[in-house]
């Protein structure tokens, strides 16, 4: 019997390239995608009336920017585009066995793992983007540890740690061979400053993640205490598959306690690192899954979970800490 | 009957989760000592101890695996998991499955199947050891490895535990909160050893102080020592009315008592600061090890009344009667785990083992003179050296003896270095048994100058642990001889860490032991021990033997930084012949007082001294210690000759012992004589030095002279002089040597 490992992307994976994934992945996924990309659109119109629909972004003639990358758009798209893949997987008999995600992966994996149904992930997808768009200024950075064979450079991961020991710039995401730094504009000017410019393959670092916040930092805090006064009820329960979080934590079917849970998910996963890399180091090598499956839209994840494989299969000298 | 248990144990579990599987779900009756997440978690680290166990036997049976000692029976050790914080150090006995498979569940993020069965396999890529030993270990949960064998990892754990608290009171900066606990497990056995007793003597002997040590003894009883009983009741009866150590005793078969007990122990020890023991009974199950075969020594019945007290069978029949979770989730949870062992453990035969010497023995290399050079010829501030010595520096001074250029040297290092302490027996005011720390306490204070309890386990026990908490020690063990019953400490633990650590783990220290013989005042074996093999061979030890005062403190200030920047583990052996000597060759001459090197001199790790011929160096003596005097003494006294062909090597340090420099002189020479001190068979090292000399293929050859100590102890009074050499016996050797170079000058 095969272990599938199913993992979710985050934000920044919904670009040009992936205008009607979710059409095509709600075709893929039969009737029960339809039915559940009809729940997510009424989940919508009710806590987003103002905003344009999940099919209407996702259908739009050109990819725009300034409608399709702002949270309350991007995050909902893409959380659901990550379940009706799984979905469709699902229907061909493909079900997760194992689930994470990145940053708002974690999200989906929730649904996924079924400690939470669509309709309230949808609610704590809409909820985060919302009080993250109102939340303090600021953003992210990507950065990254490799050169182009994909070698750990040395010396990179001790200048992000320097950085990092800056005031308000801090480590938001360990992401494979990338990091991802978040903090005040401040903060970022500086960082930005200090980033040397280099290129893997055709992409080029550091490059600031645009209409992204300072997730997963300390700079959250008050965010994540709005989320706790308005998530309490979040219906969160036990998961039914193990479910990996942003410290590669498992939370098992049996002993998670879902106060826990959801103590974990509004507050550390919000204000603190997360940690990608621990995540699929711990998904690949502590579960030794015969499957991964990386959920669209987009391939954003393939690279990093590609980096952590390799380090697995021949660990690197330098460090990779970030 | 069968031979072998595991398919029972594991048939009895699956068999109870199906047939509870099968009872009508019920309802939730949660029990007030222990969260029901908590209960789960427990069980879930507990069947993933076990299937490991399992897997360790079946791997065994494929030539994959090479370790069985498992934890089956002491899952009750779980709830230490859960209860304790990943910045409460654990050292943790053997059977210590559940507890790191809830830790590491806790703390989240660990690879913990992988590892263990990486390890299990002695792979290279185990992250622990690197495929060295089956160890429980992690630097991010705070879990020294070792081997727990013999109970020689409790006196560390007192260390640690007053170690960690005299960082706090130094106010240096801790790697871990200020109230952290050290948690320290082992069986019912192991109370025995020696080592057990005097790490808890230690511990109530704090108590009895009012030094706060806040250690956790855990005691996992499961009646047996291999197939030796422990008497019933044996262990209650030893610590429930120990003074100076609370105890706390709790049936693991019963999950929310243990939870309960084990908390209550955890909080006294983290509130009082004091040291507990938690006593849980246990069972073993499936024999000591695969090759145990349990039936030569229990009967069929009581081994079946032992596995029908698994403690996963209790703690599954109380979560289902509590409706905590049904028969059929917690088969859900058992069945997901053993897939999952099974998955990872798929890959075993592809796991890489250590290929080479050099691999094997990576962690255990003397650290480089060019890594150490910096922090060797260090000094403190000039305003700090001035508050010690006020305006009359060392170096000022006129040429003195070892003892008392040691001593300088000490205070010297503790000015530069924060972290370091002195400690030993009779070290504080009375200046130690030689005086050389005499003034330590005075200037430095009893923080960091302190007397022990008079127990050389506990000494470097106690240094290890200080290590381990950031601290670089200098402790004293004040003869050789004294060194031998807790030789252990520094062979199986403080010198394996890096090993079996793959050296991310480390415990460096300078131990300086007063020893050799030739005291004029004090005579017979305890004062006089000549047992340098005993140091010689622990793997990595660096060993420094300096003989005079300059050398002593250019050495010393050398070990301190293989200690500190090189993280090793440093015997600093001082003859105490020597200590007060002044003289070389006539009464009054000062020829072995030298004068104290200014910071900034230093010896170079490995460097042996020569004392050069006054012309050709045909004859070369290689010695140390009390051998180095003699030898310069038998040179003026065979004469002219003598002075101008006999040139005499020491050796300084006999690890890393300098063989290169050795055979380069030897080279040049045409007589090698070795002078020794220590015993003939297995003591100093003229043996290794006789065996490079003949296998050299440009040395091999030359006339080889070996005078040495005889195999025996040394004796009280002037028959002393028989089994030691002596200056005479040197001076023949010499005369001798020179007599066959003229002979054959003149016959060519």
């Amino acid at each position: 019997m095969s272990f599938r490992l199913v993992l979710a992307p985050g934000r920044g994976s919904y670009a040009k390239g992936e205008l009607g994934s979710l059409r095509r992945l709600a075709e893929a996924a039969g009737s029960d995608g339809k039915g559940l990309l009809a729940t997510l659109e009424a989940m919508r119109r009710e806590l987003d009336p103002d905003l344009p629909s999940l099919a209407e972004l996702d259908g739009a003639k050109a990819f725009k920017p300034s409608l399709h990358l702002p949270g309350r758009n991007a995050s909902p798209l893409i959380f659901a585009c990550g379940l009706l893949h799984a979905e469709a997987l699902r229907a061909e008999g493909r079900g997760p066995d194992l689930v994470g995600g990145n940053s708002l992966g974690f999200y989906t994996a929730l649904v996924l793992a079924g400690a939470l149904e669509p309709e309230q992930g949808y609610r704590l997808v809409s909820t985060m983007a919302r009080l993250q768009e109102q939340g303090p200024a600021g953003g992210q950075v990507l950065w990254t540890l490799l050169d182009d064979d994909w070698n750990v450079v040395p010396g990179r991961a001790e200048l992000v740690q320097e950085l990092c020991a800056l005031p308000d710039l801090d480590l938001s995401i360990r992401l494979g061979g990338h990091v991802v730094l978040a903090g005040t504009e401040e903060a970022l000017a500086t960082a930005l400053e200090r980033l040397p410019e280099v290129k893997v393959g055709e992409r080029s670092f550091p490059f600031r993640l645009p209409f992204h916040g300072p997730f997963h930092t300390p700079l959250l805090l008050p965010v994540a205490q709005a989320a706790l006064d308005e998530l309490a009820d979040l219906p969160l329960g036990r998961p039914r598959i193990p479910l990996l979080d942003g410290r590669g934590a498992e939370w098992s079917p049996l002993s998670t306690d879902p106060v826990s849970l959801l103590a974990y998910t509004l507050g550390a996963q919000v204000t603190r690192t997360f940690d990608f890399t621990r995540m699929v180091e711990v998904a690949l090598s502590d579960f030794a899954p015969d499957e991964v499956v990386l959920l669209e839209p987009g391939t954003s994840l393939r690279a990093p979970v590609g980096h952590v494989e390799r380090w697995l299969a021949s660990p690197p000298t330098g460090s990779t800490a970030g | 009957m069968s031979i072998r248990r595991e398919e029972i144990v594991r048939r009895r579990l699956e068999d109870l989760l199906d047939e509870l599987g099968r009872e009508r779900p019920r309802a939730t009756r949660p029990d007030a000592r222990i969260p029901a997440a908590e209960a789960l978690a427990c069980f879930e680290a507990g069947a993933l101890s076990r299937l490991l166990d399992l897997e360790a036997r079946r791997l065994k049976d494929e030539g994959l695996g090479f370790y069985t000692i498992g934890s089956a029976g002491h899952e009750a050790n779980a709830v230490l998991g859960r209860l304790l914080r990943d910045t409460d150090p654990c050292l943790l006995h053997y059977r210590s499955g559940a507890l790191m498979a809830a830790r590491a569940a806790r703390a989240g993020g660990e690879a913990f199947v992988r590892d263990t069965l990486l390890s299990l396999c002695a792979s290279a890529l185990d992250p622990v050891s690197g495929g060295r030993h089956k160890v429980w270990g992690s630097r991010r949960l705070a879990v020294p490895p070792q081997t727990s064998t013999i109970a020689s990892h409790l006196p560390k754990a007192v260390g640690l535990a007053f170690a960690q608290e005299r960082r706090v009171h130094l106010g240096l900066d801790g790697a871990r909160p200020d109230d952290a606990i050290v948690v320290a497990s082992f069986g019912d056995a192991s109370v025995n050893h020696a080592s057990a007793t005097t790490a808890f003597n230690a511990a109530a002997w704090a108590r009895a102080q009012s030094l706060p040590c806040p250690v956790l003894f855990v005691c996992e009883d499961n009646g047996l020592g291999i197939s030796v009983q422990t008497p019933e009741g044996w262990i209650r009866k030893c610590f429930e009315t120990r003074a100076g150590i609370t105890y706390f005793h709790a049936d693991g078969r019963d999950l929310p008592a243990t939870w309960e007990v084990a908390r209550r122990a955890v909080e006294h020890c983290r509130h009082t600061r004091r040291p507990a023991f938690l006593h849980v009974d246990v069972v073993r199950l499936m024999g000591h090890a695969g090759s145990d075969v349990e039936l030569t020594y229990r009967d069929e019945r009581t081994i079946e009344r032992i596995e029908a007290g698994d403690p996963l069978l209790a703690w599954a029949r109380w979560i289902v009667a509590c409706g905590l979770a049904t028969g059929d989730e917690l088969s859900a949870a058992y069945d997901r785990l053993a897939a999952r062992v099974g998955r990872v453990a798929a890959g075993a035969p592809s796991w890489p083992r250590l290929a080479t010497v050099e691999d094997v023995a990576a962690p255990l290399r003397f650290p480089a003179w060019g890594e150490l050079e910096a922090c060797a010829r260090g000094a403190a501030p000039a305003a700090r050296r001035r508050l010690v010595w006020g305006d009359k520096l060392p170096e000022d001074d006129r040429p003195r003896h070892l003892a008392m250029q040691l001593g300088r040297a000490l205070a010297d290092l503790m000015a530069q270095h924060r972290e370091l302490l002195v400690f030993g027996e009779d070290v504080a005011r009375k200046g130690g048994v030689y005086h050389v720390t005499a003034g330590l306490y005075e200037k430095f204070g009893v923080g960091r100058v302190f007397n022990t309890l008079l127990d050389e386990t506990m000494i470097l026990g106690t240094a290890i642990g200080a290590a381990q908490a950031g601290f670089v020690p200098v402790p004293e063990v004040q003869y050789l001889a004294y060194l031998h019953n807790a030789e252990d400490q520094l062979r199986g633990e403080a010198c394996s860490q890096r090993f079996f650590s793959a050296g991310q783990w480390d415990n460096p220290m300078v131990v300086r032991v007063a020893g050799l013989a030739y005291q004029k005042g004090f005579g017979g074996h305890f004062h006089n021990d000549d047992s340098l093999g005993v140091l010689r061979d622990v793997p990595g030890l660096v060993l420094a033997l300096p003989c005079r005062g300059d050398d002593a403190v250019g050495m010393l200030r050398t070990c301190v930084a293989a200690a500190k920047v090189g993280r090793a583990v440093c015997a600093f052996v001082e003859p105490i012949a020597l200590y007060m000597t002044r003289d070389l060759h006539e009464d009054g001459d000062g020829g072995w007082a030298s004068a104290y090197p200014a910071p900034g001199e230093a010896v170079p790790l490995g460097e042996p001294r020569l004392y050069e011929a006054g012309r050709r160096g045909r004859v070369l003596v290689v010695t140390y210690g009390n051998g180095v005097p003699m030898a310069l003494r038998a040179r003026r006294l065979a004469g002219d000759l003598a002075e101008q062909d006999v040139a005499v090597l020491d050796l300084r340090w006999l690890a890393p012992l300098p063989v290169e420099a050795f055979l380069a002189l030897a080279r040049r020479a045409e007589e090698v004589v070795l002078l020794d001190e220590c015993r003939r068979t297995g003591g100093g090292p003229s043996e290794t030095l006789a065996t490079a000399l003949a296998l050299d293929p440009e040395a091999r050859g030359r006339r080889l002279t070996r005078i040495t100590a005889a195999d025996s102890y040394v004796p009280l009074g002037p028959a002393a002089d028989l089994v030691l050499p002596q200056v005479d016996g040197v001076r023949a050797a010499l005369e001798r040597a020179l007599s066959e170079l003229v002979d054959e000058e003149g016959g060519a």
